[in-house]
């Protein structure tokens, strides 16, 4: 049931991005934690161009558990706009009565939710035993 | 001069890295496109005209290989038919040979019969031989033995009916001449009433005896010799003489009316006595093989059928190609029209973000302010990063440095929304952590789409004391000379959550500028580097501003955006610099 979503570029942000090789790919993975709860897997470059799909593959998630743990160990980079899908998520999460919750959060992901004023916002849950 | 609102230069130059950014895209592209669609275009001119000629040319092709196809079998049946003819012609003439043998095989018995018996016994010879072969259904209607005596001819002898040449007649006489006078026997046409006959005479020059005997032929030239099979598949026409008029047929199996014969003719001479006959024939079916009669219509039928069938693939094929050329002109003129696009809604975001930004040098006793704002080198679309700073009452002023998430003119529209809104709450005397409360009751990113930050300050001009309070924003770094030199620190505010995240409750906390010090605010595009701690960057600020320190304010603010702006960034970049007038 892995969802696996590429960066989807506009033509126009292609045509940008063609100038250098990093070009923004960042996947979402839909998966079962090893304690049973539904997580996503954030992989790669969260920022405004992947957005979408990180909002969508969550709420996908959302609409059929309880509590979701989005998993950071593979971010690489996360800017405002990944920021702002996150508290967009969890705003969305406590209005349905449900539990969004961040994993294996890096320092410097750690360091952005700090300067945001974001940092007792979210769960911070612990690696499933 | 309360109240009075008074905001800062977005200095022209600002956004000149980003325009010349898109242009370069929109150039480096726009080339390359250019070229691609004129050849695209070119090939389109060509290839239109080029199909139907290939059109053409298949249909030409498979017309021509047809009719030289059907040429070639009719030819080559024409020509065995021509052959096949020729050879059934020799085989008739054998046939015909072989009777006129039996025809001349009595005359001859006659005259070797008269060298060895008495000239009395003659007629009695002549009479055994030839009485059996005149009359009724035999060969000859007439014979009769000749002698001549000083010249002229007597009869001495005669069986069968009278002779259709009179026998005091010149003519006979004249005819009875010539076979004495020829080596083999003589032949001739003579009309007996209404019935032709053929007249043989055979003579012996050394005796001065003639055998003259008539040949009866049918009166209407129809002949029984087609029974034979040689001539069972031709149509055939014999001629007495060398030439093949009317006057001289013997016989025929056409209707004489007929005659000449038509079409295609084979034509034999066969030894007849001093006049030989002329065999006239045509085919009277198709000689050869059924196949090599039709093969040329068959022949034809496939080649044109061959043709339609070529035709018609070919001009399938070249419809698709057609149809995927149009289909690529199409798309390419779509992506030309977005890219386009993307550019009039680049170009309409950035109006619309400097219309908004400050339009002037703010005048603002005892304070030198300096600001730019930086459009993202990458993407099309602004973002919703801002500053302002404004005049409160007799001796304060309000300064906010914000940033929208997200781009694109929805981006713009939330920041001047945010922007007129904590202006609303400043101006109105509220201190920045209540002037971010009462807005995070207006901001949802539900609705909204974006979080806003915000560093919002409210300082005395006069003894430099100033509150902060932040919405989830970076840090100001304050540049101040106690005497040991510049020295750069991070303003450490209390941060509350972004606006848009929900209603939330701000803490403040206050920072007194010194008389010539510089606080520094500006937004995360500044300090923030993909692959690079966001410490890094915030430290490379810090060295910055402190090296700058001393020069004046828009000096500054060309160093700072000069050393920490990455060319590839792609987020927007807002700085404010506030410096308290010397003292």
């Amino acid at each position: 049931m892995g969802v696996a979503v590429a960066a989807q570029i506009s033509p126009a942000a292609r045509v940008a991005s063609d100038r250098t090789e990093e070009d923004v790919v960042a996947e979402f993975r839909q998966v079962v934690r090893s304690d049973g709860t539904r997580g996503v897997d954030l992989v790669g470059e969260v920022d405004l161009a992947v957005s979408d799909e990180l909002l969508e593959a969550v709420r996908e998630c959302l609409a059929d558990a309880d509590t979701v743990a989005l998993d950071f160990g593979g971010v690489t980079f996360i800017d405002s706009s990944g920021i702002g899908a996150l508290v967009l998520l969890r705003k969305e999460a406590l209005a349905a009565g449900k539990r969004l919750g961040l994993a294996n959060v890096g320092p410097a992901t750690s360091r952005l939710l700090q300067m945001t004023g974001l940092e007792g916002a979210f769960d911070m849950l612990p690696e499933p035993q | 001069m309360s109240g009075e609102v008074t905001e800062l230069p977005g200095r022209g130059p600002a956004a000149v890295g980003g325009t010349v950014a898109v242009d370069a895209t929109t150039a480096a592209d726009g080339g390359e496109g250019g070229v691609a669609l004129e050849a695209e275009a070119v090939g389109r001119e060509r290839g239109r005209p080029r199909s139907g000629r290939v059109l053409w040319a298949i249909i030409a092709l498979g017309l021509a290989l047809t009719v030289a196809g059907t040429w070639a079998t009719a030819r080559a049946d024409h020509n065995t038919e021509e052959r096949l003819l020729d050879v059934q012609t020799r085989q008739a003439a054998a046939v015909l040979s072989t009777a006129i043998v039996s025809v001349q095989q009595p005359l001859a018995e006659v005259l070797e019969a008269d060298q060895v018996v008495p000239p009395r016994a003659q007629p009695r010879v002549f009479t055994r031989i030839m009485g059996h072969q005149t009359g009724r259904d035999q060969q000859f209607v007439s014979a009769s033995l000749w002698r001549t005596t000083g010249g002229t001819f007597g009869e001495r002898e005669a069986v069968g009916k009278a002779p259709g040449l009179t026998p005091e007649s010149p003519d006979l006489q004249a005819f009875l001449r010539h076979a004495l006078g020829s080596d083999t026997f003589v032949v001739r046409r003579v009309e007996a009433g209404n019935q032709p006959r053929i007249a043989y005479a055979l003579g012996d020059p050394d005796t001065g005896v003639v055998v003259y005997t008539e040949r009866a032929i049918p009166r209407d030239g129809r002949a029984t010799v087609d029974r034979n099979s040689a001539f069972a598949e031709l149509n055939y026409a014999i001629y007495l003489g060398p030439t093949g008029t009317v006057g001289s047929l013997t016989t025929t199996n056409v209707d004489p009316a007929t005659l000449p014969l038509g079409g295609e003719t084979s034509t034999m001479r066969v030894p007849f006595g001093d006049a030989g006959l002329t065999l006239v024939t045509s085919a009277r079916t198709h000689l050869g093989s059924p196949l090599g009669r039709w093969l040329p219509w068959m022949v034809l039928v496939a080649g044109l059928l061959l043709t339609l069938v070529g035709w018609m693939v070919a001009r399938t094929l070249v419809r698709a190609r057609q149809q995927a050329e149009a289909d690529t002109s199409t798309i390419t003129d779509l992506y030309q029209r977005v890219e386009s696009l993307y550019g009039e809604q680049r170009a309409l975001s950035l109006d619309l973000q400097h219309a908004l930004l400050p339009p002037a040098n703010p005048s603002i006793d005892g304070l030198e302010v300096a600001a730019e704002y930086v459009a993202g080198a990458r993407g099309v679309d602004i973002g919703g990063d801002w500053y302002s700073v404004i005049e409160v009452g007799e001796r304060h002023f309000a300064f906010v440095v914000g940033d929208v998430s997200g781009r694109g003119v929805d981006a713009v529209a939330e920041m001047a929304h945010a922007r007129f809104t904590l202006r609303a709450y400043l101006l109105d005397g509220d201190t920045p952590e209540v002037a971010l409360e009462k807005c995070s009751r207006q901001f949802d990113v539900a609705r909204d789409g974006h979080i806003v930050t915000a560093l919002v300050g409210v300082g005395d001009r006069l003894t430099g004391r100033t509150t902060l309070a932040s919405a989830g924003h970076p840090p100001p770094v304050l540049v101040s000379d106690a005497g040991g030199g510049p020295m750069a620190e991070f303003v450490q505010v209390p941060v509350g959550p972004p606006l848009g995240a929900g209603a939330s409750s701000y803490s403040s906390t206050c920072v007194s500028i010194p008389a010539g010090a510089t606080m520094f605010s500006y937004t995360d595009g500044l300090v923030e580097r993909r692959g690079e701690d966001l410490d890094v960057g915030m430290d490379r600020l810090a060295e910055t501003v402190t090296r700058s320190a001393s020069k004046p304010m828009g000096a500054l603010v060309t160093d700072v955006l000069a050393a920490m702006r990455d060319d590839e960034a792609a987020d927007d970049i807002a700085v404010l610099a506030l410096r308290r007038s010397g003292s």
